[in-house]
C-alpha cells in the first residue's frame, strides 16, 4: 500500500456516486492518476459501493477497463487511486457538439469505441461481474482513443445465488425492459441493453430513450422497439410490474429513425447489431462475446486483435 | 427449512469451534507490523460469554443471512490466515503480494492450505500445554481436531503465526466477517449500527473491524462458485467425520 504523500492533489474532476475525484501526481513517477476520495461514514462505516468497486477492480485487469492501481487508507477516509483517463464519453460527445444541434460521430470512430466497450463488458461477464451502470458518463476515454469501464460503485458478483439482487439499478436511460418491469433475476443482458442504447447514442449524439420516470421509459422503448407479448417474449406477463394496459405498438425500423440525426449514412449490418442488442426479450439479446462476433465487427477480428 | 438452515449453522458453528480454543497470542504482541495492529484490533479482553451456536442464532435471528454468507467467511478466514501467516514481512509490495495470493486461490491446493492451517493451530495448541488448559471451554471440540486432523498432511511452515482464531477474538471475526460479506453479496443488507447492536459491539467498534478486515482480506473478497463449493463441500465432510468421531466416542 502506498502512502498518500506519494501523491499530489491537484485539481477536482469531479463528484462521483459516493466520493470525490481529483486529478493526482505520483510525485516519484511523474505519472498523473485520478484519486477517488471515499469518505467514512460514522453511521454506514465503509461504503458497500467503495467495497464492491475496490474488491471487483482489483480483480479485472484488461485494457478496456480502468486500472485500480493502489488503496490508501488514511484516518477516515480511502483514497482509490486509478489509471488517469482524460475525459468520460459524455464530455467527449459534447464537446463535438456544434451550436445547439447535437451529432452523433464518425462511424469508424463508433465502431472502435463500442469494439472496446464490448470487449470490457465481456472480459466482466467472463469473471462472473455485472456492471448494471453503463452509460457514457461511466466510459472513459484517454487522447490515445481508448476506451475503458469505469464506475464500479453498482457492480455485483454473480453466480452465487445470494437471492437479492435489486431492481434500482442502471441509470434509467440504460435500463432493460425487463428491469423497468421488475425482475430480479437479471443477468449478463442488462449490461447488454445499455450497451444498445450507448451504440445508438454514439450513432446520433443523443440519448436514444430519454425518460424521465419508470412508465416514460417503458413507453419510450416500446414505441420504437414494439409492446411485447407473450409470443414475443415467454413469460412477460408474470414481470411484477407487467401492465395489461400498456398501449400495443409495433416495431418501428431502427435506420428510418436514427438516419436523419447521424454524420454518415447508417448501413444494414450496424442497424442488425443494434437489434441484437435492443432485444426486448432478455434472453434474446446478444451476449457480449456475440457482439464481438457480430458481421460489423468482421474487420476487427479478421486482422487479428489490435492488442 | 429452518431447520435445514440452522443444521447447516451448527456445522458451520462446529467447525468455527473447532478452530476457536487454540490460542497461541503472545506472538503478537512480539510482532509489530501493521498486520498485526489489525488482528490485533480484533481482540476482546475477555471471552464473551455467549457461545458461537448462540452468537450465530442472535445473527439469524435479526440480521438473516444466507448460507453463502456463512461460508463466505471461511473462505475469508482462510485467505486472512493465508495472507497474515504466510506473507509476514512484504507489505512494501502489496501488488505482487496480491497477484501471488489470487493464483493461490485459483489453484485446487486451497484446500490443502485450509487443512494444515486447521493442523497447524492444534499443533499450536500441543505445544503449548498451558495455554489450552487456560482455554478448556470447549472439550467436544478436542476430539474433533483427532477427526479432521487423521486425513491432514504437511505441517511444515513452524514460522510465526500472527492470525489465529481463538475464544478473544472469533465474535468479532464473526460479525465483521458477516458485515463485510454481506454488504458485497447482496443488494439487500442492514446498518451498520444493526449489525453493531446484533453483534454486541458499538458501532464504532464495528466501523473499525469492518475496515481492518478489508484490510486483511486486502480487499480480495470475489469468490467463484466454484471455490465457494469447495468450501461446502470440505465443510460437509467434516461433519461428516465429526459425526463418525462421536459415534466411536459414545
Amino acid at each position: 500500500m502506498s502512502s498518500s504523500s506519494q501523491f499530489k492533489q491537484l485539481e477536482k474532476l469531479g463528484n462521483g456516486t459516493y466520493a470525490t475525484v481529483y486529478k493526482g501526481l505520483n510525485k516519484t513517477t511523474g505519472v498523473y492518476v485520478a484519486l477517488k476520495e471515499v469518505k467514512l461514514d460514522s453511521e454506514e462505516g465503509t461504503p458497500s459501493t467503495a467495497i464492491r468497486e475496490i474488491s471487483l477492480m482489483k480483480e479485472l485487469k484488461h485494457d478496456n477497463i480502468v486500472r485500480l492501481y493502489d488503496v490508501i487508507h488514511t484516518e477516515n477516509k480511502l483514497t482509490l487511486v486509478f489509471e488517469y483517463m482524460d475525459k468520460d464519453l459524455k464530455k467527449y460527445m459534447d464537446s463535438r457538439t456544434t451550436g445547439n444541434s447535437p451529432q452523433g460521430l464518425e462511424l469508424s470512430l463508433v465502431k472502435y469505441f463500442q469494439w472496446q466497450l464490448f470487449e470490457g463488458i465481456s472480459f466482466c461477464h467472463e469473471n462472473k461481474i455485472l456492471h448494471r451502470d453503463l452509460k457514457p458518463q461511466n466510459l472513459l476515454i484517454n487522447n490515445k482513443g481508448q476506451l475503458k469501464l469505469g464506475d464500479f460503485g453498482l457492480a455485483r458478483a454473480f453466480g452465487i445465488p445470494v437471492n437479492t439482487f435489486s431492481s434500482e439499478v442502471v441509470t434509467l436511460w440504460y435500463r432493460a425492459p425487463d428491469v423497468l418491469m421488475g425482475s430480479r433475476s437479471y443477468s449478463t443482458s442488462i449490461d447488454m441493453w445499455s450497451c444498445g442504447c450507448i451504440l445508438a447514442e454514439m450513432l446520433t449524439g443523443k440519448p436514444l430513450f430519454p425518460g424521465t420516470n419508470d412508465e416514460e421509459q417503458l413507453k419510450l422503448i416500446f414505441d420504437m422497439m414494439g409492446t411485447p407479448t407473450e409470443s414475443t417474449w415467454p413469460t412477460v406477463t408474470t414481470l411484477p410490474k407487467y401492465n395489461s394496459n400498456f398501449s400495443i405498438q409495433v416495431p418501428k425500423d431502427l435506420k428510418k429513425l436514427l438516419q436523419p440525426f447521424t454524420k454518415e449514412q447508417l448501413d444494414d449490418i450496424v442497424i442488425d447489431l443494434l437489434n441484437g442488442l435492443l432485444q426486448l426479450n432478455p434472453s434474446m439479446r446478444l451476449s457480449a462475446k456475440q457482439a464481438l462476433h457480430h458481421p460489423w465487427f468482421s474487420e476487427y477480428y479478421q486482422q487479428q486483435p489490435h492488442q | 427449512m429452518l431447520t435445514a438452515l440452522l443444521d447447516k449453522i451448527i456445522k458451520s458453528n462446529d467447525r468455527l469451534a473447532l478452530m476457536g480454543p487454540d490460542s497461541n497470542n503472545d506472538l503478537l504482541m512480539n510482532k509489530d507490523n501493521s498486520m498485526a495492529q489489525s488482528v490485533l484490533s480484533f481482540r476482546g479482553k475477555h471471552i464473551p460469554q455467549i457461545s458461537l451456536e448462540q452468537y450465530f442464532q442472535r445473527i439469524q435471528k435479526y440480521c438473516p443471512i444466507t448460507n453463502d454468507v456463512f461460508i463466505s467467511l471461511l473462505v475469508y478466514f482462510d485467505r486472512i490466515s493465508k495472507r497474515c501467516n504466510n506473507c509476514v514481512p512484504s507489505q512494501d509490495n502489496p501488488d505482487g503480494e496480491d497477484t501471488n495470493n489470487k493464483n493461490g486461490n485459483d489453484n485446487d491446493n486451497n484446500n490443502d492450505y485450509y487443512n494444515s492451517n486447521i493442523n497447524n493451530s492444534s499443533n499450536n495448541s500441543n505445544n503449548n500445554n498451558n495455554n489450552s488448559s487456560n482455554n478448556n471451554s470447549n472439550n467436544n471440540s478436542n476430539s474433533n481436531n483427532n477427526g479432521i486432523n487423521e486425513k491432514n498432511h504437511n505441517s511444515q511452515h513452524q514460522q510465526l503465526q500472527i492470525f489465529v482464531m481463538d475464544s478473544y477474538n472469533i465474535h468479532r471475526l464473526i460479525i465483521a466477517g458477516v458485515t463485510v460479506s454481506t454488504k458485497f453479496f447482496s443488494d439487500l443488507f442492514y446498518s451498520n449500527s444493526r449489525y453493531a447492536r446484533v453483534g454486541g459491539i458499538s458501532l464504532q467498534e464495528l466501523n473499525n473491524l469492518e475496515l481492518q478486515f478489508l484490510l486483511m482480506c486486502d480487499f480480495h473478497l470475489l469468490i467463484s462458485v466454484e471455490e465457494l463449493q469447495r468450501y461446502a463441500d470440505l465443510l460437509a465432510r467434516f461433519w461428516q467425520n465429526n459425526l463418525k468421531t462421536n459415534e466411536n466416542l459414545n
